[in-house]
């Protein structure tokens, strides 16, 4: 999308001028927001998969387990499954958004 | 906690490139590179970072996306930006911001200090007036049994010896909130007692405080002098 369009855009998030900002040869490459992303996500994934663990531990072992104010108000909500749910969906969409940044800078390298 | 901030440009120059030749039209002489560097700003200028360059075409009204810059570009771009100086002044918040916090720190120490002077002087005072109490000096006094606190005054009636007569008054504050109030000091003789009591003036510079000679043991701890018309504050 050229700039003059994404200025348009009714809803901007962040710099709508990042993508034609060149400090050196590294703005060239396109797999950086991807690689972060899926780091980042996947970080989000196992620390989900973890809190679930160790809820489920507690629960079963009657053990005591430390939650933040967010997560207390989660757990009472939905239980385990909605506190790491919504941590598991906020990992998977920031990998989806690294995977997607790629493939859009890809495309533009592509269209201009 | 939320800290806000601005990231601004920096407009270092624009220049006109026309040996390029456009990535998006592949049409040369209607290039432009437009060199900016961007910086954070809180109240001013705080820190730069690193400079960039946005390039333009003339003839298809496009930017070039970053992804698109070709090596000869980037060749155009690195001489150009070896010329860039950062101002001095996106420097400003990385000396004002140190200065400002040592100036903070700096005036809480000085205050502190300055209080704290004057109550060892206050201190000093207190105890000279203990040791050497003369007649018509108020004590403002935070008396206690043990269990019940109130806050009251003693005026020196008279000294004979190590005893030290001391007619108590009858305003007892019991709240802290009343502290304000407790300050008012009470100079009409009809604010205190008609009968005063003795203390030892030995036993209060040691223990710094008027004990009775009642069971339980009732003290009264010092807490100001007033003399002359003023109070001197220990703590």
């Amino acid at each position: 999308m050229a700039l003059e369009e994404n200025k348009n855009r009714k809803m901007q998030f962040g710099n709508p001028y990042a993508d034609y900002e060149y400090y050196g040869k590294h703005s060239k490459r396109t797999w950086p927001s991807m690689v972060v992303g899926l780091l980042f996500g996947i970080g989000l994934c196992y620390f989900a998969w973890y809190r679930w663990h160790e809820i489920n531990m507690a629960e079963v072992m009657g053990g005591t387990v430390s939650l933040t104010s967010i997560e207390w108000i989660l757990y009472k909500v939905g239980g385990k499954w909605i506190l790491s749910g919504i941590l598991f969906l906020c990992g998977v969409g920031f990998a989806y958004l690294g995977v997607h940044n790629y493939r859009r800078l890809e495309k533009m390298k592509v269209e201009g | 906690m939320f800290f806000y901030y601005q990231i601004r440009n920096h407009p270092h120059k624009t220049v006109a490139v026309p040996e390029i030749t456009c990535p998006l039209c592949h049409t040369a002489g209607h290039m432009e590179m437009n060199f900016m560097q961007k910086y954070a700003w809180v109240f001013g200028p705080i820190a730069p970072s690193g400079k960039f360059a946005m390039a333009f075409c003339d003839h298809c009204k496009n930017h070039v996306p970053a992804v698109r810059w070709t090596d000869e570009m980037d060749t155009v771009f690195q001489l150009h930006k070896r010329e860039l100086k950062t101002p001095r002044r996106l420097y400003r918040g990385l000396i004002v911001f140190p200065l400002a916090m040592v100036a903070i720190v700096g005036a809480i120490i000085l205050v502190t200090k300055v209080k704290g002077n004057k109550q060892q002087g206050n201190q000093a005072l207190v105890k000279e007036a203990i040791a050497h109490p003369r007649k018509g000096d108020i004590f403002q006094i935070n008396q206690s049994d043990g269990t019940n606190t109130n806050y009251t005054y003693f005026k020196v009636a008279s000294t004979r010896g190590d005893s030290i007569y001391m007619y108590p008054s009858t305003v007892h504050l019991t709240d802290m909130k009343d502290m304000k109030q407790w300050d008012e000091i009470p100079v009409a003789d009809d604010a205190y007692e008609k009968t005063p009591i003795a203390f030892s003036i030995k036993q209060a510079q040691t223990s710094d405080m008027f004990m009775y000679n009642t069971q339980p043991t009732q003290y009264g701890i010092v807490w100001s002098l007033y003399r002359d018309g003023q109070l001197y504050k220990k703590y």
